[in-house]
C-alpha cells in the first residue's frame, strides 16, 4: 500500500510555491502511465516491502530479544490467542501432543501419593502403637504437654518459633512474627524483658562492650543478633544449628540495609517497618529430622490384616448366599411348591411359599434342607383348586398371561385368557399348576401369536437405518481424510449397513438408495469447498464399495459450505449417510 | 499506634511498683515486695483518634538507696520519666537531684513528672510540694498521688504522655 506522500510543491505564476496534493499527483501518473502500469508499480512496491522486511525479520527479533523482554511481552497476547484458536479448531492435535506426557505424569503422581499415604499411615501407627510411642506418651504427661506437641519436638531437628525485631536503644518491639501453631507470650513484653536481661547481664558482670548472644532454657534457645540500631532475637526450639546463626546474621544486615533510615530514626511508630515482616517470616525455619526411608511395615501389616478380615467376611457372606440360593432352588424343585419371595435377617431365612394341598408338608421339606448357619421358616399359602384367587395371579405373572377362571360343566374349572404358544407349553409343565389341577388346553384359552420373524426383522431393520442416518463423519482440515474417530465409526457402521441389506427379505423392505452427502467449513473459496465436499462424499462411497455394497445403490454429492455460524468449524467438515427404503406395500421411507 | 518507653525511678519503697500496678491493673496490694532489677509492664492509652493512641512500656526500675545506684542502662531510649517520692519520708527527696542529674546526662531534656506518693497519708507527710520546687520541675508536672486510693494516678501518666507527645 502506498503511503500518503507529502504534497509536492511547484511555482505559481507569481513566483510563490504552491503545493500539489498527492491525490492529484497520483491521478496524473495514472493518466500518463495507464491503470495497468499503476497496478504493476503498486504490486512491485508492495512485494519489495515484503521482501525487505522478511530478509531482516529474523535478525531483528534476535537483536531485540538480546536487549530486553519487550518483544516477548508484546508477542505474548498474540501467541496466547493463536494457542486458543488452535485448541478450538484442532483439539485433537493438542491432545496428541500432551497425551504422551499426561499418562506418565498422572501415574507418577498417583504412585507417589499412594507411597506417601502408606508412609503417613505407617508413621501414625508407629507413633500410636509402638513401645517408643508409649514411652513418649509418659514423658509428655510428665512434662505437662500434649502428646502431639511432644511428638513434634521429637521429630524436628529445630524450629524457629518466633522472631523479634527490637529497637536497640529503647528495647521497644518494632515487629515480630511467629510460626503457625506456636503459642506465645506478649511479644512487646518479651522484647523489653530481653533488652532488660541483656542490660542486667552487662551491668552485673561489668561487660561494657560484650553483648548477650544466647539464652537457653531447656530445649528453647533465644539467639540474639545485634545491629547498630536494632536487635534480632530468634526463639528456637531444638538444637541450635549454624544455619540459623547464619540466617540471623544475614537478616539483621539486610534489615539495616533496607530500612536504615527507619531504624535509625525509630520513634515508636511501627507502621513504616511493616514491610520488614516478610523478611522476618523467612527466618521461621523448620528443619525436620531426616526420616529413614524404610518399608512401612506397620502400614503393610495393618492393611494386610484389614484385607484378610474383609476377605474372610466376604467369603462367609458368599457361602451364606450360596446356601440360601440352594435352599430356594430345592424348594422350587419340590412338586407343588413355588417360592414367591425370600427374606434373610438375623440368621433367619423366611420364604413366602405357594404350595398345593397335595404337596409334602413344609416341616418335612425343611428337614431335608438342613442349613447349618441359619433357620428356615415358610410362610405358606395353600393353593387348592377351589382358591383360584391364590394361584391365578402367580401363574398370570409367571407366564405373561391374562388368566381367569369360570365354572364349566361337571363343575370343572376352566381357565380363560390369552397366552402365547410358548408360555402355554411352559404352563402345562408347571409343577404347581400340575399339582393343583390337570392342565388341558381349553378352547376358551386364546393363544396369542408370538412376535413373528417378519416383525422382529422389520423392527431391527428400522432401528439400524435410523442409527445410520443419524450419524456424522468428520474430516481433517482442508482434506478428504477422515478423523481417526470417524474412521472407526464408519467401519462399525459398514457392518450395520450390510446387516440392513441382509434383512431386506425377512423384513419385507427394499432399499431404494444409499445417499452420501459431504460438506465443508466456510474457510476457503466456494469452488474449493464444493470440490472438497464432493471428495469427502466420494471417499465414503469408495469405502462402501470396497465392502461389497452395490455401486448401483450408492450416490455421492458435495454440498460445499452451508452457513452454520454457531457450529464450530471442525463439526462443519463432515459427511453423512442417508438410507432411503420402502416397506412392501407402502411408500418410501427415509429418516 | 505509637510505642513509648517510660521509666519509674525514685528511692526504694516510695510506691513505684504500686503506682504501676494501680495504673495497669487497677489493684493495690498492701504487701511490700522490693523490685530487683527492673519490672516491665504495658498499658495502652487511647485517645480520641486511633492515630493518638500510645502504648506505654513502663520500666519499673529498682529503688535507689545507699547500696544501689540508678543504672543508666535501663533508662536508655526512654521518652519520659516518672520520678516518685514518698511524702511520708523526707529522706526519699535526697537522691532526687542526683537522679535528675543522671537523667539529664544520659537522656537530655526529656519530660519528667514528679509524683509525691501516699497522699492517703497526707496528714503524716514530712514535706510539701514547695520543698520540691528546687528540683526544677514545673508545678503542672507535679502530682500528689495515692496508689492505694487511686488518686491522680491516671492523671499523672496522662500528663507524661501529653508531654511526650508534644
Amino acid at each position: 500500500m502506498l503511503e500518503s506522500k507529502p504534497d509536492l510543491k511547484e511555482q505559481n505564476d507569481s513566483g510563490g510555491e504552491v503545493e500539489i496534493p498527492d491525490k492529484e499527483y497520483r491521478r496524473l501518473r495514472s493518466l500518463m502511465l495507464g491503470q495497468d502500469y499503476e497496478a504493476i508499480l503498486t504490486s512491485r512496491l508492495e512485494n519489495d516491502n515484503v521482501y525487505r522486511v522478511s530478509s531482516v525479520l529474523t535478525e531483528a527479533f534476535k537483536k531485540r530479544n538480546s536487549e530486553d523482554d519487550s518483544l516477548a511481552l508484546e508477542m505474548s497476547p498474540v501467541i496466547e490467542s493463536a494457542i486458543d484458536e488452535s485448541i478450538k479448531n484442532h483439539p485433537e492435535r493438542i491432545t496428541n501432543v500432551i497425551f504422551p506426557i499426561i499418562g506418565p505424569a498422572v501415574r507418577k503422581a498417583v504412585t507417589r501419593a499412594l507411597a506417601d499415604l502408606m508412609q503417613s499411615l505407617n508413621y501414625v501407627l508407629q507413633n500410636s502403637l509402638s513401645l517408643k510411642s508409649l514411652v513418649w506418651r509418659i514423658k509428655a504427661w510428665r512434662l505437662g504437654v500434649s502428646y502431639a506437641k511432644y511428638l513434634l519436638t521429637q521429630s524436628i531437628h529445630y524450629q524457629v518459633e518466633q522472631v523479634f525485631l527490637i529497637h536497640r536503644e529503647s528495647g521497644l518491639l518494632i515487629q515480630s512474627v511467629q510460626a503457625e501453631g506456636v503459642s506465645y507470650q506478649d511479644p512487646d513484653l518479651v522484647s523489653s524483658m530481653l533488652s532488660a536481661i541483656s542490660d542486667f547481664a552487662k551491668d552485673s558482670f561489668e561487660q561494657e562492650e560484650a553483648r548477650l548472644e544466647t539464652l537457653q532454657m531447656g530445649d528453647l534457645t533465644i539467639l540474639i543478633e545485634a545491629g547498630p540500631h536494632a536487635v534480632l532475637a530468634l526463639a528456637i526450639r531444638g538444637t541450635l544449628h549454624a544455619d540459623v546463626q547464619q540466617v540471623s546474621t544475614e537478616l539483621i544486615e539486610a534489615l539495616h540495609s533496607n530500612f536504615a533510615k527507619e531504624l535509625r530514626y525509630f520513634d515508636g511508630a511501627t507502621e513504616p517497618l511493616e514491610p520488614a515482616i516478610p523478611m522476618l517470616q523467612e527466618a521461621l525455619i523448620t528443619r525436620e529430622k531426616a526420616k529413614k526411608e524404610s518399608k512401612p511395615w506397620f502400614a503393610i501389616i495393618a492393611v494386610t490384616l484389614l484385607l484378610l478380615v474383609l476377605g474372610y467376611y466376604s467369603y462367609q457372606n458368599y457361602l451364606l448366599q450360596r446356601s440360601i440360593e440352594q435352599a430356594v432352588v430345592r424348594v422350587n424343585q419340590e412338586p407343588g411348591y413355588q417360592v414367591l419371595s425370600r427374606k434373610y435377617e438375623d440368621d433367619l431365612l423366611t420364604l413366602e411359599v405357594l404350595r398345593s394341598a397335595m404337596s409334602v408338608p413344609q416341616n418335612e421339606l425343611i428337614d431335608t434342607l438342613k442349613p447349618s448357619k441359619y433357620e428356615i421358616v415358610f410362610n405358606e399359602k395353600i393353593a387348592s383348586i377351589d382358591d383360584p384367587e391364590i394361584y391365578l395371579p402367580y401363574l398370570s405373572s409367571k407366564y405373561q398371561a391374562n388368566l381367569s377362571v369360570e365354572r364349566g360343566e361337571q363343575n370343572k374349572l376352566i381357565i380363560l385368557g390369552e397366552i402365547t404358544e410358548n408360555n402355554l407349553a411352559r404352563l402345562m409343565q408347571d409343577s404347581l399348576a400340575n399339582s393343583v389341577f390337570s392342565v388341558e388346553k381349553s378352547p376358551k384359552l386364546i393363544i396369542k401369536p408370538s412376535l413373528s420373524v417378519q416383525q422382529k426383522s422389520r423392527s431391527e431393520f428400522v432401528d439400524l437405518v435410523q442409527s445410520i442416518n443419524s450419524q456424522l463423519y468428520y474430516f481433517q482440515v482442508a482434506s478428504a481424510e477422515l478423523t481417526e474417530e470417524s474412521q472407526n465409526l464408519l467401519n462399525q457402521n459398514i457392518t450395520k449397513i450390510r446387516r440392513i441389506l441382509d434383512l431386506q427379505t425377512l423384513a419385507e423392505t427394499t432399499i431404494i438408495q444409499i445417499g452420501i452427502f459431504g460438506f465443508a467449513d466456510p474457510q476457503g473459496s466456494r469452488t474449493t469447498n464444493i470440490d472438497l465436499s464432493q471428495q469427502r462424499a466420494k471417499l465414503i462411497k469408495s469405502i462402501l464399495l470396497e465392502n461389497d455394497i452395490s455401486d448401483s445403490l450408492v450416490i455421492s454429492w458435495g454440498g460445499g459450505a452451508i452457513d452454520m455460524s454457531s457450529v464450530p468449524s471442525q463439526y462443519q467438515r463432515r459427511a453423512r449417510i442417508e438410507i432411503l427404503y420402502e416397506l412392501k406395500g407402502a411408500t418410501s421411507h427415509a429418516q | 499506634m505509637l510505642n513509648k518507653k517510660i521509666c519509674m525511678v525514685g528511692a526504694f519503697a516510695v510506691g513505684k511498683t504500686s503506682l504501676v500496678k494501680q495504673f495497669v491493673e487497677g489493684i493495690f496490694d498492701e504487701k511490700y515486695h522490693t523490685t530487683i532489677g527492673v519490672k516491665i509492664d504495658k498499658k495502652v492509652i487511647e485517645k480520641d483518634s486511633k492515630s493518638d493512641t500510645v502504648q506505654l512500656m513502663i520500666w519499673d526500675i529498682e529503688g535507689v538507696d545507699v547500696f544501689t545506684n540508678l543504672k543508666p542502662t535501663y533508662l536508655r531510649g526512654s521518652s519520659g520519666i516518672i520520678l516518685v517520692v514518698d511524702g511520708t519520708r523526707r529522706k526519699t527527696l535526697e537522691p532526687t537531684e542526683e537522679i535528675i542529674s543522671i537523667i539529664k546526662e544520659h537522656l537530655g531534656n526529656i519530660p519528667i513528672v514528679l509524683l509525691i506518693n501516699k497522699s492517703d497519708l497526707e496528714t503524716s507527710w514530712q514535706f510539701q510540694i514547695e520543698d520540691t520546687l528546687t528540683l526544677g520541675i514545673a508545678d503542672s508536672n507535679i502530682f500528689k498521688t495515692s496508689a492505694k486510693n487511686d488518686n491522680n494516678v491516671e492523671s499523672a501518666f496522662e500528663r507524661l504522655v501529653e508531654l511526650i507527645s508534644k
